[in-house]
């Protein structure tokens, strides 16, 4: 639907009879589905009976052993009355709305960084994407020191400010901001990938722009944005799909109870609760469901925003 | 063309420019990068000091950053607890054929996402896309049910297969890649007589070298600090992974924090080595080939 | 056998250290910590482990999934081979199933594993999730072979019984019986404020006069603190533990009704509200940063801590010159008369999942484990938990050992378990949830209590028409 407008429209070039089927076309066609075959099967494959499993249960009272017994929209009726849910959405909104935006922002400085030509950068390279290698075990302990109110790293850097700092996990003000900024400090794996996006700028143009006197920053928006919307739109789509499942640091950092007083109950954390501690299988389905159409509303409005402004070379 | 545009516009800028603003602009680059490479070390920094620490300044606080006395104890303890060389082989295999499985699949698919015209491709990726929109935890059951009625239970066949029939998130992220590869560079090729399975082995494929290590890496990575699908498909302590040894310490109170680090040190140090040998190619860009020669 | 893990038997100089770094590199680094402890032709690899395979030769083997990693692990690991040891038809092969991993105590490989019909043989489960698992179907009734071992009642310690059995029948039998809590408190500082260092406080009120003289702040942060009721292992543990010690309840059996709100817990919540809020608030104390191997009641800054074994046990091996003082925990009348009132049992229970294929087997690993003396002797011996089971000699052994003699005090009075009904698991988070909010002052204690009523309530109702009962 939405994706229309994503894709690349090259209809000029290959000015061809809409409807018939002209060799080309079908030629096209052919190769289109040889190339898709490992998608298509894997999507009837790994996909469809566990998507529509899914689907059927939450319609169900489906626990763990005895088989799901059919109770209608119950499970949506209620995720409607239930106020933790709707906690856990708009903790999950808040999370999503600040984080993303500040993940792509930090992982685009990150690369630029990386891209210039300095001597090192193997090293920084490295460095930079340390988060990302370490296990999610060693490196929450750190931060668990460094937002330790009375002793943390980042308290005390604030102190030097006269700043006295929040509880910040402790705190459920704080709470929130305080996972934020752990997930975007693990930021590698986006900084890679506007790094290898980076690579297909022209450097003939940067050139170009520089002779006319072009300045750093409006070679930036005028050369580089352009290349790297592609990347940037992956980003943006990627991590809201992500940020609407994410929980799992949320779950190291705060034992499993997105605490303090529920301030980092996210609807992900809420889903695996139901599905795993209180054995409700059906209502978690229900909770997945609806986290699908706002991921999916979210997705096609990215799509529709920003995805006609993405410059694809090959259009 | 581009190859000799670009080098005499190189040329053009460096006599453009003097000396000065290039050094102050090198100090600049280095203090943001080490101001930013300490914010970045500090857990790996941490992971190895807490493995060379005794038990005393383990449990110091304040924290004690550098270790007042070296020990290689935890590194002792650590690697013992699980047979480390036998699940580092066990991780490789699923690694190695993850990998290879999820870069050929994807770019496969992402090729027939991108550069062929036809009538579902947008449908299609339209589909693909929404399947990363499902929670995991939700299919995760029928999931395992379908795999223990295939026989896989307790094989490494669901931890590997999937990945050769296309990852959706690296379908996306190459499709993105090769949209942005110039249509000519297919075009001419088709002129000469190539037909599409060349052109991606030939053409495309090259010219989107970084995008696919980008893709080997995740994947190498995702496979690497996968727990869950071991920990639910596997039940045979001689195949475990890593990522699965890692959880040996967890006691039921108190968490064994100097061997899990230095286990941790052990098990990250090798993906430290490979992406360094590695980085290069996330550099290797279209325009970079031939403008240096 | 003997495994180096505690992090503490020997030092290598910084030098020696170095050199190593140095000579060898990181890479070897494996093979030097093998040629270490490669003594005596033992292969490093198959000696220690999680997990096991059946002895060969056996009639059956029956598979059994073990929860926690560490020590406790490896002894049940070792715990497995003593019973191969005391009978010789039936092998044991031990599966790493960490419960928890990352926080809680969920069982994800089990619950797939029951979910997708490839269940173990033996499982464990929290004793309040009992209800709630048997009405699921999840379990294999045990009455009969409860009965034909000649097992009953009167043989576990009550607070243990209590979970094991639900609506007439017995589903698991708790073989680490955690006596939660006695009360610890640090002589060093009783001294230095001015307190009696062997006059521990009795009551609440009293805990509250003896924090006020060790209370010491810097700045805004709390330097040194009498006690952290609010984190008591938890707010929900923290919420059971003080409630009971005011006299409170949280479920009524007979009317199948939740009762947070009980006068005598809503006073515990006020109170505790009310010493946070002295200190100068929750959020300005780390109270248990994970990363620390040891509870920070060992740092001496704080006076009074209800303390689990490990922790203790911890506490005495590694900060030696500590002097601490041990008892029942303080109560307050008029809801609760004598010390200790807040004590209750946790722990883990065994049980047969309802599809497991060799059912005999599994209960004779059981009964074992968790009721023969020799059987409760080695668990205690390897793993070391202190036995449900009451006539077992480990019970008398902990009495003479100083270290668990407070342990034994408490295994030997208590009463309390955590409420074991249908929804017990949904109750805790709200409870959870819902006594942070009136830590943090988001809402007033009764407010809070009345919330967890509710939705507990609520879902329990929704249980018993969704799934019904056995």
């Amino acid at each position: 639907m939405t994706a229309t407008s994503a894709a690349p429209r090259s209809g000029s070039t290959h000015a061809k009879e809409r409807r018939g089927r002209s060799p080309q076309q079908r030629r096209n066609t052919f190769w289109g589905l040889v190339f898709t075959a490992p998608g298509i099967i894997g999507l009837v494959w790994f996909y469809a009976y566990p998507v529509l499993a899914s689907l059927y249960y939450s319609f169900t009272s489906a626990t763990m052993v005895r088989p799901p017994a059919w109770i209608g929209a119950t499970n949506y009726e209620s995720l409607a009355k239930d106020p933790t849910w709707w906690q856990s959405l708009s903790n999950t909104i808040y999370y999503v709305v600040v984080s993303v935006p500040l993940g792509i922002a930090v992982a685009l400085i990150l690369a630029l960084l990386l891209n210039l030509k300095v001597r090192g950068q193997s090293i920084y390279r490295v460095i930079f994407y340390l988060p990302a290698i370490v296990p999610l075990v060693a490196s929450a302990v750190v931060w668990l020191y460094v937002f330790n109110p009375q002793y943390g790293v980042l308290n005390n850097v604030l102190n030097w400010f006269g700043i006295t700092g929040p509880g910040w996990l402790n705190d459920p003000v704080w709470a929130m901001p305080a996972i934020i900024i752990f997930s975007t400090w693990g930021a590698g794996n986006l900084m890679i990938i506007l790094l290898a996006g980076l690579q297909d700028v022209p450097k003939d143009l940067h050139d170009q722009a520089m002779v006319d006197g072009a300045g750093a920053l409006a070679r930036f928006r005028h050369v580089t944005l352009p290349f790297l919307s592609p990347h940037l739109l992956f980003a943006l789509v990627t991590g809201l799909i992500a940020g609407f499942q994410f929980f799992t640091p949320i779950f190291v950092l705060t034992n499993g109870q997105g605490g303090p007083a529920g301030s980092t109950l996210v609807s992900g954390l809420y889903l695996f609760q139901n599905a795993f501690q209180f054995f409700k299988i059906g209502y978690a389905s229900a909770i997945a469901w609806v986290l699908f159409i706002i991921v999916a509303l979210a997705t096609a409005l990215v799509f529709r925003l920003v995805g006609r402004r993405v410059y694809y070379g090959g259009a | 063309m581009a190859v000799a545009t670009s080098a005499r516009a190189g040329r053009a800028a460096s006599r453009n420019t003097t000396w000065w603003p290039k050094l102050a602009e090198a100090i600049v680059a280095h203090a943001a990068l080490i101001t930013l490479s300490v914010i970045f070390a500090i857990p790996f920094f941490w992971m190895v000091s807490g493995a060379l620490k005794t038990g005393p300044d383990m449990n110091a606080f304040p924290v004690v950053w550098f270790p007042t006395t070296l020990t290689l104890e935890n590194f002792i303890a650590g690697v013992q607890v699980f047979p480390f060389l036998r699940y580092l082989f066990n991780t490789l295999v699923i690694c190695v054929f993850s990998m290879v499985g999820a870069a050929l699949s994807s770019s496969f698919v992402a090729y027939g996402l991108s550069r062929i015209e036809w009538r579902w491709r947008t449908p299609l990726f339209v589909i693909i896309l929404s399947t990363m929109m499902i929670p995991f935890y939700v299919t995760m059951v029928p999931l395992f049910t379908m795999f223990r009625a295939m026989g896989w239970v307790n094989t490494y066949l669901p931890l590997i297969v999937p990945h050769f029939f296309g990852v959706p998130f690296f379908i996306f992220l190459l499709r993105q890649f090769f949209l942005s590869i110039p249509k000519e560079m297919s075009e001419s090729a088709r002129l000469d007589g190539a037909n599409e399975l060349r052109i991606y082995w030939q053409i495309i494929l090259p010219l989107a070298k970084p995008a696919l290590a980008a893709v080997a890496l995740f994947q190498f990575l995702a496979s690497w600090n996968d727990l869950l699908g071991p920990l639910i498909y596997l039940s045979d302590a001689d195949t475990y992974t890593l990522s699965l040894g890692l959880t040996f310490f967890r006691g039921e109170y108190a968490t064994q924090f100097g061997p899990l680090m230095a286990a941790s040190t052990v098990v990250v140090i090798p993906v430290i080595v490979v992406f360094f040998f590695a980085q290069r190619t996330f550099i290797q860009g279209i325009t970079l080939t031939g403008v240096k020669g | 056998m003997a495994l180096p893990i505690s992090p503490r038997t020997s030092t290598i100089s910084r030098r020696r250290a170095l050199q190593t770094f140095g000579g060898l590199g990181l890479g070897a680094m494996g093979l030097l910590a093998g040629g270490c402890t490669i003594t005596k032709g033992t292969p490093p690899i198959s000696t220690v482990g999680l997990d096991k395979k059946p002895a060969p030769g056996r009639k059956v083997n029956i598979e059994v999934y073990s929860v926690w990693g560490s020590t406790v692990g490896q002894g049940l690991v070792k715990l497995a081979e003593r019973f191969e040891e005391s009978q010789k038809d039936i092998g044991v092969r031990v599966v790493f199933a960490p419960a928890g991993i990352g926080g809680g105590s969920v069982q994800q490989k089990l619950f797939v594993a029951i979910a997708g019909r490839n269940p173990p043989d033996v499982a464990q489960l929290v004793p309040s999730q009992t209800p709630q698992w048997a009405d699921l179907g999840i379990m294999t009734d045990l009455t009969d072979r409860f009965k034909a071992a000649g097992l009953s009642e009167n043989d576990f310690f009550p607070g243990a019984w209590e979970s094991m059995s639900y609506n007439g029948s017995v589903w698991q039998v708790q073989w680490d019986a955690d006596p939660n809590f006695p009360f610890f408190w640090n002589k060093g500082v009783f001294e230095e404020v001015g307190l009696d260092p062997e006059k521990p406080p009795t009551t609440i009120d009293e805990v509250d006069e003896y924090s006020k003289k060790i209370l010491k702040k810097n700045g805004p942060n709390i330097a040194r603190i009498g006690m952290i009721p609010w984190d008591t292992y938890g707010a929900s543990n923290s919420m059971f533990t003080w409630g009971w010690a005011f006299g409170g309840s949280f479920y009524d059996k007979e009317k199948l009704e939740v009762t947070p709100d009980h006068e005598y817990n809503v006073k515990a919540l006020e109170w505790i509200v009310r010493y946070a809020k002295a200190q100068g608030g929750a959020d300005r104390l780390a109270v248990t940063p994970p990363g620390l191997q040891l509870h920070p009641f060992s740092t001496g800054n704080i006076g009074m801590a209800p303390l689990v074994a490990p922790n203790y046990r911890d506490i005495r091996t590694n900060v030696k010159d500590m002097q601490i003082g041990s008892g029942l925990l303080p109560h307050q009348p008029p809801g609760a008369e004598k010390e200790g009132a807040g004590a209750w049992i946790g722990g883990w229970g065994m049980f047969i999942p309802s599809q497991a294929e060799r059912k005999d087997e599994a209960w004779e690993f059981i009964k074992w484990v968790s009721t023969a003396d020799d059987g409760t002797k080695a668990q205690w011996d390897t793993v070391g938990f202190p036995p449900a089971y009451n006539k077992s000699p480990v019970v008398e052994t902990m009495r003479n050992d100083e270290m668990w003699k407070p342990y034994y005090d408490v295994l030997t009075t208590a009463t309390n378990t955590r409420p074991p009904f249908t929804v017990s698991d949904f109750f805790f988070q709200r409870l959870d949830q819902e006594v942070t909010k009136a830590i943090f002052g988001l809402k007033t204690p009764l407010q809070a209590l009345r919330k967890v009523k509710e939705d507990s309530q609520g879902e329990l109702e929704r249980f018993r028409k969704e799934v019904g009962s056995i």
